[in-house]
């Protein structure tokens, strides 16, 4: 009876390594579809140490495959110590390559070394790599003199070649369509960019340099005998180091508007205005709470001259100018940055990850240069040095297993080029501030009581923003408020308060497309002009908006919005739909 | 190709009462240059530009006076310039402070001819 016993478990243990063990390859070859990429990489690693228990022969050349590719999964250790658990002679070499190889980690190397003792044999030295092969799983990565320069990058004597293995052997990533290729010859480096000096506490930083020339021509009509010209031209800097203990940032920008209708006759139009404004703000941190000050001024000039066609009385004729100058002081709490750029960081890793080419997770240093490369290449109108260098820079870090093929590398200038990662907020901030300033007005505005002269007021300002969902989901709003204060007799003293709140859903493609946005907007504000005849003013206003992009050329854009302000309701409603003819070419 | 369809519908029969309503202002629509941030939303249509007037103070909403220039007066102003004229007022509503756009009477009972944007519109 006992051996009988025995018989059906060994009978039973057969059949149970009969039936898995194509099913252990299939699971750490292919992630299914509704096995989630985290659950899928523990099922993998539990796979493979079956594998190393099934005493089955046809596990092997996986787990050489995984002992030889996996250089940074654990699963990789897991398949070196299950050749030496299945004793087959076949590993030997594998396990001999690793043993001898100085760019793996040593754990890696003495786990290779014993498992070579169970099978009887020793360490030796590795096979070198010859160039000019086909695709081997290997290569070679040069670094050094060809490797990242600039004030911040690495540079100095040439460090050795680095062996780093290929992740899927140029097998092609079943959920994404990419992989890497392996040419085993050294690849060439990126022309890398002479990178920006930031301290090396910076949380967050951005320099934005705009210009609009948002209307611009010169007609003239032969029939009518009128000439028309237009100008509508603007520009705008802005500047903001976020660091530790420090924040400043300062914006400044000119807008000028000009024209000139001129028809048969008398009758003449021409203007011109001009706006020149600049702020900025600097922070001094403790904690989280801050001392804030501000500083603001402005400058508008105005030329206008209306003549009439028949009667001269009729013509009007302006020039003004107004003035600003103002400072604030205050404190706060907490602090909102800009994290595009990180989350640009976040979906490269993403990416990398999907195509299984992601060696290991992006680090602080590599992320940080990463950022400053695509500043420094921030002019460029080609996005060609950008994936260059980021290719390297990543192949450098051991990050990027090998380089990518023609799909991943699609994918990854998607990630680059995504527009849909500019002005990302997150976190808190919240200040309240006493100005002080001086404001010149013309005389019109004078008389009836308007701001003028010395203005002090009290401010608070505050915002807020996240990213959720794989940083897909943003969730934001900020919020405002202000009252005049010593306001002599007689004299309004207006206040108002607000908020807006926005929640957007960015949607990409399969292979990082952007495919459009969602987004949602309440907007809440209310005031006092503080005058005889004027009520309190409360506006509430809802927006909803749809944009989808079909392909590079066409797109939609619908959005509604509902506002009510004094009693009234306004209903909006917009539709913008753009096809590009998609163009098929042929030419012999 | 592409189209724009705009659309905006004046609920006139909503209004809560028979005089003037001079809106909320936005948030710079007082205090000078240290508040003009809050004004930075793009201004491209005749209805972005009256909008503006109303953040800024400057215009009524709206109001049962006919006389009186308030939101949808000022829409309809604007289109009656000539295209050229059209896009010179809009940018000049959009770029100027919500100060230089007062004039004598904002917001209630401004009068509509000293809003000198509007003079580059042309006769």
């Amino acid at each position: 009876m006992r051996a009988l016993a025995i018989v059906a478990v060994l009978l039973a243990s057969s059949v149970a390594a009969a039936e898995t063990v194509p099913d252990l390859i299939k699971l750490i070859e292919n992630q299914p579809n509704d096995m989630d990429r985290s659950v899928w990489k523990e099922k993998r690693r539990d796979a493979a140490k079956k594998l190393a228990q099934s005493k089955d022969k046809k596990a092997v050349p996986e787990l050489e495959k995984l002992a030889d590719a996996e250089t940074f999964d654990v699963i990789g250790d897991i398949a070196i110590e299950g050749l030496g658990t299945l004793r087959d002679p076949s590993a030997v070499p594998t396990l001999q390559k690793i043993a001898g190889d100085e760019s793996r980690e040593k754990s890696q190397r003495d786990l290779a070394k014993k498992a070579l003792a169970k099978l009887g044999a020793t360490a030796a030295a590795p096979v070198p790599e010859t160039t000019g092969k086909p695709v081997t799983g290997l290569e070679t990565t040069p670094t050094g003199p060809t490797g990242p320069t600039g004030p911040t990058g690495p540079t100095g004597p040439t460090t050795p070649a680095t062996t780093t293995p290929a992740a899927s052997d140029g097998a092609v990533d079943s959920s994404t369509g990419s992989q890497l290729i392996d040419s085993g010859a050294a690849k060439p480096t990126a022309d890398m960019p002479a990178l920006p000096e930031l301290a090396d506490d910076t949380l967050a930083a951005y320099d934005r340099i705009t210009f609009a020339g948002g209307t611009a021509s010169v007609a003239y009509d032969t029939n009518r005998k009128r000439l028309d010209a237009a100008a509508d031209l603007a520009g705008q800097w802005q500047h903001r180091i976020e660091r530790e203990a420090m924040a400043w940032g300062a914006d400044a920008g000119a807008h000028l508007v000009t024209g000139l209708i001129n028809p048969d006759g008398r009758a003449q139009t021409r203007g011109a205005q001009l706006d020149v404004d600049a702020d900025g703000e600097a922070r001094l941190y403790a904690g989280q709470l801050y001392g804030i000050g501000r500083a603001a001024a402005s400058l508008q000039l105005d030329y206008i001259s209306d003549v009439d066609a028949m009667n001269a009385n009729n013509d009007y004729k302006q020039t003004t100018t107004q003035a600003d100058l103002q400072v604030a002081v205050g404190g706060g709490y907490g602090r909102v940055l800009d994290v595009g750029a990180a989350i640009r960081v976040r979906r490269l890793a993403r990416t990398l990850d999907a195509a299984r080419a992601l060696g290991k997770p992006i680090d602080a240093a590599t992320s940080r240069k990463l950022q400053l490369t695509w500043w420094a290449l921030r002019g460029e109108r080609s996005s060609f040095r950008s994936l260059v260098a980021t290719v390297a820079i990543l192949r450098e870090a051991g990050i990027l297993l090998g380089e990518p093929d023609a799909g991943l590398a699609y994918e990854i200038l998607n990630v680059l080029r995504d527009t849909q990662l500019f002005v990302r907020p997150s976190g808190l901030d919240i200040n309240m501030t006493f100005s002080e300033g001086y404001l010149r007005r013309p005389e019109g505005l004078v008389a009836q009581d308007f701001e003028n002269g010395r203005v002090e007021q009290l401010l608070v300002n505050a915002g807020y923003g996240t990213q959720l969902d794989d940083d897909k989901l943003e969730i934001a709003g900020t919020a405002y408020a202000r009252y005049r204060l010593f306001a002599a007799d007689g004299t309004p003293a207006p206040y108002g308060a607000g908020a807006t709140a926005h929640m957007t859903r960015y949607t990409y493609g399969e292979h990082g497309d952007p495919l459009g946005m969602f987004d949602l907007t309440g907007i809440v504000e209310l005031s006092s002009d503080d005058r005889m005849n004027t009520d309190k003013g409360l506006h509430l206003e809802g927006q909803l908006g749809f944009t989808m992009l079909f392909n590079q050329a066409s797109g939609l854009r619908l959005a509604g919005s509902i506002a009510e302000d004094g009693g009234t309701i306004f209903f909006g409603a917009n539709l913008q739909a753009t096809y590009g003819l998609l163009d098929a070419v042929f030419a012999r | 190709m592409t189209k724009w369809l705009v659309l905006a519908l004046l609920c006139a029969a909503c209004s809560a009462g028979d005089d003037t309503a001079t809106g909320a202002h936005a948030q710079c629509g007082e205090g000078g240059a240290i508040t003009g941030s809050g004004c930075s939303g793009a201004v491209t249509t005749a209805q972005d530009a009256c909008w503006r007037l109303v953040d800024c103070g400057a215009i009524p909403v709206s109001s049962d006076n006919n006389n009186v220039f308030d939101w949808g007066a000022c829409v309809d102003r604007i289109e009656t310039y000539i295209d050229v004229g059209q896009g010179l007022v809009i940018s000049c509503i959009g770029a100027s402070s919500c100060d230089a756009l007062r004039v004598p009477g904002s917001p209630d009972q401004p009068d509509g001819n000293q809003l000198s944007c509007f003079h580059l519109g042309g006769r």
